[in-house]
Parts: structure tokens; C-alpha cells; sequence
């Protein structure tokens, strides 16, 4: 372990190894027969164990008057044949519910098959150490916990008189994962994660709005030190005093810059998750058979990187033990690699990309984004403001949708203001953008040099995992933005 | 029929108890403990085959102290004795830490349902993994048949049965359990022609297995959806009336609801601020709530505090007459609780002018021209403004008749505005989870298209 308690692979494993499986009477070694078991004569099995503890403190009217804490572990166990997958999944990690957990799984993957090799499991391989390995809820301390939130609240309240209500949650959690496949892959880490929220409700004159924020990062309650504090808390109260000036959102069809950050959630939506490659194997994305083509204007350039040091969507090994990297999806316009696990890269007959996530042991892994982002380009922010005669300048959004067969995409503004004659005027209210994913590529016509990344959470399927979206300044021409006004 | 638990009501009330025991034990006299488990299979198959075959199973102890208003709650996946009672420690050290809120606690002892009556919710269905996928499987033979002379093909067919069962004890002497079941059923279908693709699905979800419609209809419904959603186009930006399907319009309802709960009364953090007694919808409507309908999908005997819900008017004649409260909230604005710690229970909707000719057919008639909708893609109601913005999905109806598949289009207007203006609610109901309503007839929004 180094100075900011980072550990390398080996140690990461044999924490893990300690934790999840001599906890449980159970070794790696023992671990070889129960693979070859769930395999039965199928393509690939996989057992991932993890336990995982989460904190929680809420603030309500200047106080912190209640607090949560939650520990779950278990084991999941996948058999897969073909494009057939068993699973079954085990709270108890014994070797008795281990081995009953495993029949459920093959006798429902019903191959039939003896097993057909011998399995042989390597060392953990991956080299990243992107994270600490610090378990944010060990301590039962709750005073710094405390004292952080009504900071929080403090703060907030003397921005500014009309700021009349703070809601404030801290969330920490800790992972621990082991997996362990019958085609040699054997990894282990700890996950950290340490996340503040807060929601500001301004009013004045008979008129409220609210503001949002939020930040968090792999590590433990240092992360939020005073100056990430105020800087949160000043982006949600600006929000909330924005927004009671705001007036109904314009409708129809308008030139629209997007601000660096959170706004990459567009990307996110309308790029990324027809990108993963499951969607790609059963032809249900808009995308599917378009590799190499241009599907996107010059220029744009589109990354999932799994590897950038502490935030929320990296990983040092995806759920399935492979070692997250960086991946370009789209090159100076053209699309150029899908995000995969497993199942999909083999049955594809392409590689995997360290993309396969899971909500928990309880859950099948699927490709998954960890830190999906469009590339700085060259403009400068203001220049991209000026361009524009009239339209949208959308700072803020608070999530957004997409299906990915017909490419349909929407996303709601959190702060968003009219330009009109090259500067950013009055705030609106209630703006939703929509789209479709492949046009709206082909209409960035202008991009910042202002890459920013933020955080956030992609459901998929039932299941939700940390990401991290972020572009920079970009402008797109063309777009449905729906409004009152 | 047997069903998937490995526990029985007993055994759970039994370590429920205990775990309010230990606490009470620590000097903690309100505690809230329930122990939970659930359990059950899922299967979708591909090419009459599973292609995901999941046996679900877990279990839960959730432990709640109170402590002179001071709240910690802690829970465990595993069910040992040790587990339980590092839990309940960590639960007390919790709220030795933080600070009191007068109004948080336990509900008041005269509000808890002791003996309420049950609701009957379990309906194990006895399936196992081959019976799971046959039904899968008919699902995905039914919408092949259907596809057969449509641009369509099928992505997935799905079926579900699961149960769950769990205990509550609350202080030294209430202790209730219950036991329910979830049969589901579903099918995605893809339509496509001229290089446009689009995407459909058919779910219904049931307590009984028997109630659930049969193979056909869901899995000719989801072709039938994936294929008249081909060809959609923009509308031009205008202003017009929308009708909201019956499939859909239980949305509606939820974001009105959503006002009534009792923090953002409290909070003042709705649109609906100070709502009761007062006329929020249109003097049309009813919205009923029942928490006792038989293998309801929001049905119950008590809410996670042990208070029973009430089947009563929420609203009557557009006059709000409850408000959706827990013990704290309740405290907070001087009320009783109503049971709703949890949510809603059941609620219908109904207008007093609607009669049983107000079908589908009939509703389209009554918009005559403007946007009927039959899928929100996704958008924001704010819930303190009411500023309403929707992505969608659906028909422009012209003389009362669809005219052509719409995409693209987003539908705009204040949430208070469009209840206070809501024109007709149909017959054609529909249950969507906690929700029964049919079709619901909105006066002009502003429609964003190209």
C-alpha cells in the first residue's frame, strides 16, 4: 500500500481473497472444482462474491436527525452456453450454499454437456491502481459526518436571504469484489465511494425554485475539504436564484449550446448506450452495423474511459476481471469500437473492453459506460456563445432517456437561458431537448476547448451503476427543444 | 401450493421480535425491526430456449431506533444472531449520534393496526424453472404468429414468478407478517422498414397467475405497438388539446399525488402548497384510495409504521379531503397519520361524467383534432413550479381518428393548469401498478415539434 492508501493488484487480491473467501472457509483452490461444476460442459461460468457496506446521513430543517447503515454480501454464480446464461445467487457464502446456488444455476442453463476441460486460474492482471483501497463506513464516528452537512447547510443559508430550505444527504459506501472465471480471470478489489448532495429551495416574491447538486469521488469523507463544500453549495444556490427568474422555456426547433459537464449526459444517452454491445448482438440499436461508417460530424470525438483516476466511473477491473481501459467509440466522426463484457465480445467475435458491470452480486453483468465523454475541441467557449444569433444555452440537466432502436433521446434543463444577439439573457424554465441520437451528431457544429466531467447514475435494464459523463462547450444546430413559452 | 420462501411468517415475527427485543434490551423501547425474504425465478427466452435463466433469493433485517427523536437505522443481508445484533448496535450508535427531531418516532400507540384486517396478497403459483419458460416461450410463439405478415421480429419474451414475505415488530407488543406474490409477464418487439427501426413492449403484472392475460395478447400486443409506431414523424409547433392513453395516463396521477405526501406540504416544496379542503382538479373527479382491494398490487394491512391505510376520497369533486401522511409528517402538520409511510395504496381515478360508452374510440372522438399520447419518453415535471415538459410518443388524431405515428415532439403546460382544465376521464381503464384510470383528456399544451 502506498502513502494514499492505494494497493497494487496482488495486495487488492489477497484482501479480497481474505475478506470474501477464507472468511467463508472457502480458498481459491477450492474455488477450481466449483467452476468446472458450473461450467457443465458449457462455454464460460464465473462466480463473483462481494460484500459491500453503505452509510447514509440525512439533513432536514439545520439538523442531521437520522442516519442509516447497511451491510449486504453474497455470491452470484453464471453458467453460460452459447448465448444461453444460468444464474443463481447466494446471500450465504459457505460452500454448502455456494455448491446449492451453482445446481440452481446449471440445471437451469440445462446444457446437458460434461465438462470438457480442465480450468486453470491465474494471478489478478491488472496493473491500474486508480483508487484507494479506504473503507469510508469503518468508522462509526459520526461527528466529522455530522459537522460536514450542517456546514453544508450554513453555507447555504447565507449565500443568500432567500434561500429558505436545505436538504443535504451524505453517502459512503465500500465494495469488496472477488471473481473468479473458468477461463482463468481471477481479480479482487475495493471500491470505495464517498458522495454529497444537496437541494436548496430558493422563493421570493411568491416564487420558489429549487437548485441541485451534487459531487463524489472513489475515496473517503476527505475528499470534500471546504473548498469543494463551498463550490457545491454555490452551484446549487445559483441555481435556485436563477430559477426564480425564470420564465417558460421557448418552443420549436433552435440552435442549442450545450455548457461543459453534466450537459456530456446528452452524449451518454444518445451515443453511448447504443454503443454497448449487447444491443448491438440482438441488432436493436440504431447503430448496429455501422462500424467504420460516419455517424457523427467531423471532429467529434467519442471516449469511455474506465481508467481515470478516482472518479465514481472507473473501475480497476470490470465486474468480470478484466482490466478497464480507454476506449475510443468515435473518431473524428466515425464510429470506431463498442463497449463489451464476456458473453457479447465472444459471441461478436471481438475483444472484450473492460465494460462488463453489475449492480451487485445479485445481478447478471452486462456492457456497461464507466466515463463516457466527447473530446475537447478547439473553440472557445465564449466564441461558441457569440456564434449564436438566437437559441438555448442549457448549463444544467438533471438526467435524461434514450431508446436505442429508433435513436430517440430527451433530456430536461435544471438552468437553462435564451441567447439572443451572442449573449447568454434571461433563465427558462421546463426546457426538455429531444432528438434523435444519430441526426443530433451530425448537427455539432461547434466545439469548446473546455472538457469538463461530472458524475452520475445510468440505469440499464433494472440495475444502476456510478458513471461519469462530460463533454465541453459544444453547439448543435437544429434541435426540438420543448417548452411553454 | 408451495411457494419459493425457505421461511414461514413464524420464523421471521420470530427474529423481527428479537431484534426489537435486543434493542429494547439497550435501553432503545422504539424500535422497528422487519425481516423480509423473497425468492422466485425469471426466465427469458430466445428461439423458444432460455436465454436468461435467474433464480432469484435473498433475505433482509432492517432495524429502526428512535432515541428522543433521534433516528438510526441499520440492515443486514445476513440472518445469523450475531449479524442481527451488529446491527441493532449500529443502529443505536446512529441515533446516539444525531440530533433529535421532535416530531420523529414511532407511530403514536392509538394509530397502530394491531389486529387490522389482512389483505390477501400470496398466490404462490408453484411453477418451476420448465413451466417459467413454457410460458415464456408461448408468449414468444404467440408474437412470431403475429409478426408473421409484419415488418416485425421479437427481441425477448419473459416470465416471472416471485414471492416475498415479511414480518414487522414494533415496540413491546406489535408484531404482524404478511406473505405476496408477483406473476409478470412481457414481450419486446422490434418493427422495421426503410432503415427506421422501433422498439415496443407488452408487460402485465398480476398477483395471481391466473389473472394474467393469456400468451396471445401480450405477445401480439408488443408487435401490434413496435409496428403502428413505424413511420413517425414531427409535428409542427403548435398548441392543441392531448389525450393521454389509459396505458399511460396513471403517470398523471402519481406527479398529482406526488404534492399531497407530507413533507413538501410541510415544506411548502409543491405547487399544491396547503392544498387541502381546497379545489385542485377539475370538479369532474374522484380519486379514490384502497388499501384493502384483494391481491391489489398496492394492497396491505398496515404501512412499514404498522398504521392502517383507509380506503377513502383523496379528492372528491375536485376538492383535495386527504393528504398522504407518515407518524413524522403527520406530527409535523398536526394530523393522524394515514398510513401512507410507504406510498400510496391503490387509488382510482373517475370523472363523474364519464359513462360506459367512453371507450378508447369514444375518448379519440372527443379530442377530435390535437396529440394523443401513448408513451412518455422521458422529461420532468418539476415538482415545486408545476412546470410540465415531456418528451412523447404517439398519434395526431384528426376527426377524431389517428392520422399518422408521431415522434420527436415534446408536450408542454403547468401541471396545476392542465389538472384544473383535466376535460373528460374515459372508461377505458387501465391499472398501471398503484394506479386505475382511463384515458385522460387534457385542454391545449403547447406541442414542440419540427
Amino acid at each position: 500500500m502506498d502513502g494514499q492508501g492505494q494497493h497494487s493488484a496482488a495486495e487488492r487480491f489477497a484482501l479480497a481473497e481474505k475478506r470474501l473467501l477464507h472468511r467463508n472457509d472457502l480458498d481459491v483452490d477450492m474455488l477450481i472444482p466449483l467452476l468446472d461444476m458450473l461450467l457443465g460442459g458449457g462455454d464460460f461460468s464465473d462466480l463473483y462474491f462481494a460484500a459491500s457496506s453503505s452509510e447514509g446521513w440525512q439533513l432536514q430543517d439545520r439538523k442531521v436527525t437520522g442516519g442509516s447503515f447497511s451491510a449486504t454480501q453474497g455470491v452470484g454464480a453464471r453458467s453460460v452456453s452459447g448465448d444461453r446464461t444460468g444464474f443463481a445467487y447466494s446471500g450465504d457464502m459457505s460452500p454448502r450454499a455456494l455448491g446449492a446456488a451453482i445446481a440452481a444455476a446449471v440445471g437451469m442453463s440445462r446444457s446437458g454437456r460434461e465438462s470438457r476441460r480442465g480450468i486453470a486460474i491465474d494471478r489478478p492482471d491488472s496493473s491500474h491502481a486508480l483508487y484507494s483501497s479506504i473503507d469510508p463506513t469503518a468508522t462509526a464516528d459520526a461527528a466529522p459526518k455530522i459537522k460536514l452537512l450542517q456546514d453544508v447547510d450554513r453555507l447555504a443559508r447565507a449565500t443568500d436571504p432567500r434561500i429558505v430550505r436545505v436538504s443535504a444527504s451524505l453517502q459512503m459506501s465500500h465494495s469488496v469484489v472477488l471473481v473468479a472465471a473458468s477461463d482463468g480471470a481471477l481479480a479482487g478489489d475495493m471500491r470505495p465511494k464517498v458522495q454529497l448532495s444537496l437541494t436548496v429551495l430558493a422563493e421570493a416574491g411568491g416564487k420558489r425554485a429549487n437548485g441541485t447538486a451534487s459531487a463524489g469521488w472513489r475515496a473517503g469523507l476527505e475528499y470534500f475539504d471546504a473548498a469543494r463544500v463551498a463550490a457545491l453549495v454555490a452551484h446549487a444556490t445559483r441555481i435556485a436564484l436563477v430559477n426564480l427568474d425564470a420564465r417558460p422555456a421557448p418552443a420549436g426547433v433552435m440552435t442549442v449550446v450545450l455548457g461543459p459537464g453534466f450537459p456530456g449526459v446528452l452524449l451518454h444517452e444518445a451515443v453511448g448506450h447504443g454503443l454497448e454491445g449487447d444491443a448491438h448482438r440482438k441488432r436493436s440499436s440504431v447503430f448496429a452495423g455501422r462500424m467504420g461508417t460516419a455517424v457523427a460530424a467531423p471532429g467529434v470525438t467519442v471516449i469511455d474511459d474506465g481508467t481515470l483516476p478516482g472518479r465514481i466511473g472507473s473501475l480497476n477491473s470490470d465486474d468480470e476481471g478484466t482490466p478497464t481501459r480507454r476506449n475510443v467509440l468515435i473518431e473524428d466522426g466515425k464510429l470506431t469500437g463498442l463497449m463489451q463484457d464476456r458473453l457479447n465480445a465472444r459471441l461478436m467475435n471481438d475483444a472484450v473492453t473492460g465494460n462488463a458491470r453489475r449492480q451487485s452480486y445479485a445481478h447478471l453483468p452486462m456492457p456497461r459506460m464507466t466515463n463516457t465523454f466527447l473530446a475537447a475541441g478547439g473553440h472557445d467557449p465564449a466564441e461558441i456563445v457569440e456564434s449564436v444569433g438566437r437559441g438555448i444555452y442549457a448549463a444544467g440537466f438533471g438526467g435524461g432517456q434514450v431508446d436505442i432502436t429508433s435513436g430517440q433521446f430527451n433530456f430536461s434543463a435544471t438552468e437553462a437561458y435564451l441567447i439572443e444577439a451572442g449573449r447568454v439573457t434571461a433563465p427558462i424554465r421546463g426546457a426538455t431537448l429531444i432528438g434523435l441520437g444519430h441526426e443530433a451528431l451530425h448537427r455539432i457544429s461547434m466545439i469548446g476547448n473546455d472538457l469538463r466531467l461530472e458524475n452520475g447514475m445510468c440505469g440499464k435494464s433494472g440495475q444502476s451503476v456510478s458513471v461519469g459523463v462530460g463533454q465541453p462547450t459544444v453547439r448543435i444546430e437544429d434541435m426540438v427543444v420543448g417548452g411553454t413559452g | 401450493m408451495s411457494g419459493y420462501l425457505l421461511h414461514d411468517e413464524a420464523m421471521l415475527s420470530q427474529v423481527a421480535r428479537d431484534a426489537v427485543g435486543h434493542a429494547r434490551r439497550s435501553g432503545f423501547g422504539q424500535a422497528v425491526c422487519v425481516a423480509r425474504e423473497f425468492a422466485g425465478l425469471t426466465i427469458k427466452v430466445k428461439d423458444g430456449l432460455p436465454e436468461t435463466a435467474v433464480r432469484d433469493g435473498g433475505q433482509s433485517v432492517s432495524v429502526t431506533v428512535f432515541d428522543g427523536g433521534r433516528t438510526g437505522t441499520a440492515t443486514t443481508s445476513t440472518l445469523t444472531a450475531q449479524a442481527i445484533r451488529t446491527a441493532v448496535e449500529r443502529a443505536i450508535a446512529i441515533a446516539r449520534e444525531v440530533e433529535p427531531d421532535a416530531e420523529a418516532g414511532c407511530a403514536d400507540p392509538e394509530w397502530l393496526a394491531r389486529d387490522g384486517r389482512d389483505v390477501e396478497l400470496y398466490a404462490p403459483s408453484g411453477l418451476e424453472a420448465a413451466d417459467i419458460a413454457a410460458a415464456a416461450k408461448a408468449i414468444e410463439d404467440a408474437a412470431i404468429d403475429a409478426s408473421a405478415t409484419q415488418p416485425a421480429r421479437i427481441v425477448e419474451a419473459g416470465a416471472t414468478s416471485h414471492d416475498s414475505r415479511w414480518a414487522r415488530a414494533i415496540g413491546a407488543d406489535f408484531c404482524r407478517a404478511a406473505s405476496a406474490s408477483n406473476q409478470s409477464r412481457w414481450c419486446v418487439a422490434i418493427a422495421e422498414r426503410d432503415g427506421a427501426m422501433n422498439r415496443a413492449a407488452w408487460r402485465s403484472a398480476e398477483r395471481r397467475t391466473n389473472k394474467l392475460p393469456p400468451p396471445q395478447a401480450i405477445g401480439a400486443t408488443a408487435v401490434a405497438y413496435a409496428v403502428r409506431k413505424l413511420g413517425a414523424r414531427a409535428v409542427k409547433t403548435q398548441t392543441a388539446p392531448v389525450l393521454l392513453d389509459a396505458t399511460i395516463a396513471g403517470s398523471l396521477v402519481r406527479e398529482f399525488c406526488g404534492g399531497l405526501f407530507g413533507a413538501p406540504q410541510h415544506q411548502k416544496s409543491t405547487f399544491l402548497a396547503d392544498a387541502m379542503d381546497r379545489r385542485a382538479i377539475a370538479a369532474h373527479l374522484d380519486l379514490v384510495e384502497d388499501p384493502f382491494e384483494p391481491f391489489g398490487m398496492a394492497s396491505g394491512g398496515c404501512d412499514g409504521e404498522g398504521v392502517a391505510g383507509m380506503h377513502r376520497f383523496v379528492v372528491r369533486e375536485g376538492v383535495v379531503e386527504g393528504y398522504f401522511l407518515s407518524s413524522r409528517w403527520a406530527r409535523k402538520l398536526g394530523r393522524r397519520s394515514t398510513g401512507n409511510a410507504d406510498g400510496t395504496w391503490n387509488l382510482f381515478l373517475t370523472s363523474r361524467l364519464a359513462g360506459k360508452a367512453d371507450d378508447t374510440a369514444a375518448m379519440l372522438r372527443r379530442l377530435g383534432r390535437g396529440l394523443w399520447v401513448t408513451e412518455f419518453l422521458g422529461g420532468r415535471c418539476d415538482p415545486v413550479t408545476g412546470a410540465y415538459s415531456k418528451a412523447v410518443a404517439g398519434f395526431w388524431v384528426e376527426d377524431g381518428e389517428a392520422a399518422f405515428p408521431v415522434q420527436d415532439v415534446t408536450i408542454a403546460g403547468d401541471l396545476a393548469t392542465m389538472l384544473g382544465q383535466l376535460r373528460f376521464v374515459g372508461a377505458d381503464v387501465y391499472r398501471d401498478g398503484a394506479v386505475r384510470t382511463g384515458s385522460i383528456l387534457l385542454g391545449d399544451m403547447k406541442i414542440a415539434g419540427r
